[in-house]
């Protein structure tokens, strides 16, 4: 349905996408992994037309992008990072734009009100954009794409900025869409790759860095062996218990977060589930465990795993740089934070 | 080849190239503006197009004819000008060329016309045909109106070729002398530029003259005529002769002159002092007139222009009027003028404004009539008279371009001569195209033009603004 | 197309930049029109004309500024640009819809003519030609602001960039305009280029035209070419900006 050769785009002698190359089958929930600044904004930008690849192929159900732009175009729906929402219109108005824009042939009303009430915003159909939140926003960016019943539908970053309720909601709406439609959908969050996808593509540093499936995905990084465990007692008494148990790596405490009671870093050794013997030796102890949990992984762990060799299918590319990796997708972490403040500064000013 | 077409479109040099085509272009044209014919006139008066006048005469060239355009090398704006309107003549007769001649670099081409030359200016024509020739002054391109420099040049360039037309003749205009007549230099030199000789006559000593080509002006004479210079005057108009009579406002009576034109031609003179305030032209005391239906009316009407007039006496028709004279009026006040008894009375009053005792209006200022007489063997002459209740009329007001009042005396000139085969090309000036707005009318159009329209709009905008701010 | 040029019209309407611009318009055409015509008892709008030119210099970039600006700003330019339309298409409905609320100012101006006409006689055929000249004077403005408007993401810089050009334009020409025979007589061949350099940008010596009532392929094609000419520039622009 999706077909990417040899993609590579420069900005100046800035490589951010540097020859990515996979395709997406019909029906399938493509996610699209990497941290921020990896390029997964401007591949998709590249995908939908939005900007023009410096070499490289791109085509849609076999219409080339550049080619037949009008036609490859009219098979995508496109939620960019950003939605593209003119504040001044109210949602209906803005609706019937779009569908005016895409020149859709259904019947204009069941088709508007049918993808309202999928994203679940019929009833602030007549406010103004401006006025809503931002999980409203975004879900009606979520409709905009959907508008034409495109047959692609790619999603950047859908749920970034809501708040958790309206991630399950946006989750939930797009798991309905994928059954009828090929969805690429990216993402800084595991889980929710994890959660929606058929597949799953890595992307760091504008290169491909994996592709798989979920399931082997979370195969390589199932041995749950880093979690958070909060336990009643003082810490000396809990490190004195916990110390001798086989198969504790390491093993920190973050000190008191809770009245009488401490937390500590937990990490196993591999293929080794430390929990039942940790659960009796301090029942035995008198040191009731108050909560225990696993700790989310980053995404620089899952790259870890990942290029670990584990399961996953690995690029020669990421073995040579493996070393100094995990660094710089911090580094580029740290950059990435320091721009998104910048663009805060900069809506403040107005 | 699709792709490829795409990059080439947006390289660089195909964008310059773009750029440089345009301005390329637009330098090209704007270069010929004024060298070539471009335009379309929409003008009311299509004052950038010959005047039927002049096809007229320049549709009886029909002898090879050159037009010579003496410059100095240099372009500019006159000569640039003087050629679209040059071109005109040219594309209406293939007899006339049109040439260029650098006098400077070519200066044995208009050694025939050395003396001449050193009168003439930059721009100046010179027309030739065979071995006769005429010239053009530029200089009299420049005499007046801001616009009107085509139908100047227009006007001079058909006078002169009107001379190689046979069948035009060139009509003869006398002032009278004698009575203490004004000696308009303004009006003779309008008429002598636009091609008429002109001269005295003193009717006491002198015989009138014998042909009906010749106009006798009889200009403001601030003393009556003697009896015998009456039946002069009434002989040569019963041959057929062309008088026109202005009258001074200020002079009070002329017994033997009034009593003539009274008793013969049944029009009589009412020496009061006519004023309009209200219909004042820019604070000045001239008035604007309503234009009659005649010859010598009917082409201002279209061409939108106004006739003034000055302070007035106004012009009645006799009970008693000879059925054999038809009078027509030209000009006439409009109906809020109103008559003062007599200038005297107006200083002592030291009121402009209309007053209890004034005579309403409307009067009429300008009539032409004509008279036919027959002789013993049953020839029937027509003699035509035009009398103005003003002597501003033709004389100060002739050369202010916001009237058509030098069109009206140049028509009389024109209709006295049998009116056909005209020899002078009316000037055609951008239209002024009046209009009559009372103080309270333009105080409420400010008001809703400029305060309600404009607030109003803005009033819409803010409240659909902030109704939909909330929704 | 239609779907550009109708949304960005109704955005005109329900924001209130089309209301300033048509307010402002409409306020300086007819104090102009007050003070010249009616006031000077006169129905020829030559004058009219030659200046309600310098009030387009004004309140054009006001319409112009936020086209592609704005949508550059609110990233929504990647809606217009992934839709299945032509960038032809978005500049073309862009500029229409401008152009149309341009076309609705001039329009209630016209209604001058039937002002006159109740005290006087107008010069209707003179005047529409004059309309006509104001009109694709406009367009050009129009375009300019747009392609300037597609070189920034600040509203504020467009305007003020359209402005600055079109004043440029309007005095550097106008002195052509007034002064050409001093300028020639008092610099020599220099003063002679500089004299036509000045005639050939001169806004105002191409308006003038039609102000006298002809209608003259050069200022046509002039505001035509040019207007053209930017609608060309701002397609490359957005077009180019995809391959940085």
């Amino acid at each position: 349905m999706v077909e990417i050769k040899n993609l590579t785009k420069k900005y100046g002698s800035h490589l951010a996408v540097d020859n990515i190359s996979f395709t997406v089958k019909q029906g399938e929930i493509l996610g699209f992994l990497g941290p921020n600044g990896a390029g997964k904004s401007t591949t998709m930008n590249i995908l939908t037309g939005y900007l023009s690849a410096t070499s490289g192929e791109v085509s849609v159900d076999g219409f080339n992008i550049l080619d037949n732009p009008v036609e490859a175009k009219k098979k995508i729906g496109y939620l960019p990072e950003q939605p593209p929402l003119y504040m001044d219109m109210t949602v209906r108005e803005y609706l019937d734009f779009v569908y005016d824009l895409k020149g859709v042939k259904e019947e204009r009303d069941e088709h508007i009100n049918k993808i309202c009430e999928t994203v679940q915003i019929s009833h602030v159909a007549d406010r103004l954009i401006a006025n809503l939140s931002k999980g409203y926003k975004q879900r009606v960016g979520l409709a905009q794409a959907m508008i034409g019943n495109p047959e692609v539908l790619i999603l950047d970053e859908p749920t970034v900025g809501l708040d958790p309720k309206q991630i399950i909601e946006i989750r939930s709406v797009i798991k309905q869409l994928g059954k009828e439609h090929t969805v690429i959908l990216s993402s800084h969050i595991l889980q929710e790759v994890n959660a929606l996808c058929e597949r799953v593509i890595i992307i760091n540093k504008g290169k491909l860095v994996a592709s798989d499936t979920p399931e082997s995905l979370a195969k390589s990084i199932s041995n749950v062996n880093k979690f958070q465990v909060r336990i009643a007692g003082e810490e000396r008494k809990v490190l004195d218990v916990l110390e001798p148990i086989k198969g504790i790596k390491y093993l920190k405490s973050l000190g008191r977060k809770e009245a009488n009671s401490i937390d500590f870093i937990l990490e196993a050794e591999p293929d080794t589930d430390v929990r039942i013997p940790m659960f009796y030796a301090l029942a035995e102890a008198g040191l009731p465990i108050l909560s225990l949990e696993l700790t989310e992984l980053s995404l620089e762990d899952i790259f870890l795993e990942v290029t670990k060799g584990q399961g996953g299918k690995i690029f020669e590319e990421v073995d040579e740089s493996e070393i100094d990796f995990v660094n710089q997708s911090a580094e580029e972490t740290e950059e990435s934070m320091e721009e998104s403040v910048a663009e805060a500064e900069e809506g403040a000013e107005q | 080849m699709n792709k490829k077409f795409r990059y080439s479109l947006n390289s660089k040099a195909f964008i310059i190239g773009a750029i440089i085509v345009v301005l390329l272009l637009n330098a090209i044209l704007i270069t010929l503006n004024g060298k070539i014919a471009l335009e379309i006139d929409f003008t009311e008066d299509q004052i950038f197009s010959l005047t039927e006048e002049s096809l007229n005469i320049v549709d009886q060239i029909d002898k090879p004819t050159e037009i010579l355009i003496l410059t100095m090398g240099e372009d500019n704006e006159t000569l640039s000008m003087v050629r679209n309107v040059l071109e005109n003549y040219r594309q209406r007769n293939d007899k006339i060329d049109i040439r260029e001649v650098d006098v400077i670099k070519n200066p044995a081409e208009v050694q025939a016309y050395m003396e001449e030359i050193a009168y003439l200016s930059v721009n100046s024509l010179i027309i030739r045909q065979g071995d006769r020739h005429e010239t053009v002054n530029a200089k009299e391109f420049f005499t007046s109106g801001e616009y009107g420099q085509f139908s100047y040049v227009e006007r001079l360039t058909s006078a002169k070729l009107a001379s190689f037309v046979d069948g035009v003749n060139i009509s003869r205009i006398v002032y009278t002398t004698g009575h203490g007549e004004a000696a308009s230099s303004v009006m003779t030199g309008v008429l002598e530029r636009d091609g008429y000789q002109t001269g005295q006559l003193d009717i006491l000593t002198e015989e009138f003259p014998e042909d009906t080509k010749t106009v006798v002006v009889i200009n403001a004479p601030q003393q009556d005529f003697a009896t015998e210079e009456i039946s002069k005057l009434d002989k040569y108009l019963v041959q057929g002769g062309n008088v026109q009579i202005y009258f001074d406002p200020r002079v009070p009576a002329l017994p033997n002159l009034e009593k003539y034109l009274a008793e013969d031609w049944g029009i009589i003179r009412n020496n009061h002092v006519i004023l309009d305030v209200n219909n004042m032209v820019e604070n000045e005391l001239f008035m604007v007139a309503q234009i009659g239906e005649h010859d010598i009316t009917n082409p201002l009407t279209e061409s939108q222009k106004r006739a003034g007039y000055g302070p007035a006496n106004s012009l009645s028709v006799s009970p008693e009027k000879p059925a054999t004279v038809i009078i027509d009026t030209l000009l006439s006040t409009q109906d809020s003028a109103y008559a003062k008894e007599s200038l005297e009375k107006m200083m002592e009053q030291g009121e402009l404004q209309k007053m209890a005792g004034d005579t309403e209006g409307p009067f009429d200022i300008l009539v032409a009539a004509t008279r036919e007489t027959g002789n013993v063997d049953y020839d029937i002459f027509t003699g035509r008279l035009v009398v103005s209740g003003s002597s501003y009329i033709f004389n100060e007001m002739a050369q202010d371009t916001r009237f058509a009042n030098e069109d009206i005396m140049l028509n009389s000139i024109n209709w006295m001569n049998g009116g056909n085969a005209s020899l002078t090309v009316r000037i055609k000036q951008l239209p002024t195209g009046s209009m009559i707005v009372s103080r309270g009318q333009f105080w409420m159009w400010f008001a809703i033009l400029v305060v309600v329209v404009p607030l109003a709009i803005l009033g819409a905008g803010l409240t659909i603004f902030l109704k939909r701010r909330y929704k | 197309m239609k779907a550009i040029y109708q949304r960005e019209l109704r955005a005109y309407f329900k924001t209130p930049v089309g209301y300033i611009f048509l307010s402002a318009y409409i306020f300086f055409a007819s104090l102009l029109f007050a003070l010249i015509n009616l006031q000077g008892q006169n129905t020829n709008m030559m004058g009219f004309f030659s200046n309600v030119g310098m009030v387009f210099v004004f309140v054009i970039p006001v319409l112009t500024m936020r086209l592609f600006s704005e949508e550059r700003k609110s990233k929504t330019d990647q809606l217009l640009l992934t839709a299945p339309v032509r960038i032809t298409d978005i500049v073309f409905g862009k500029f229409l819809a401008a152009s149309t609320v341009l076309a609705i100012g001039i329009l209630a101006t016209m209604l001058f003519v039937p002002i006159m006409e109740l005290y006087g006689t107008p010069l209707i055929a003179q005047t529409v030609i004059g309309y006509l000249g104001l009109f694709l004077m406009g367009l050009f403005f129009v375009a300019l602001g747009m392609f300037m408007s597609s070189l920034t993401e600040s509203q504020v810089i467009a305007a003020v960039s359209t402005l600055a050009i079109i004043f440029f334009l309007w005095v550097f020409g106008g002195l052509s305009f007034r002064f050409s025979e001093i300028i020639t007589g008092t610099f020599g061949f220099l003063g002679k280029t500089l004299d036509w350099l000045m005639n050939f940008i001169s806004i105002q010596n191409r308006l003038y035209d039609f102000n006298l009532g002809t209608l003259n392929i050069v200022p046509v094609f002039y505001f035509v070419s040019l207007a053209g000419l930017f609608i060309f520039l701002t397609i490359r622009v957005i077009e180019r900006r995809r391959w940085k």
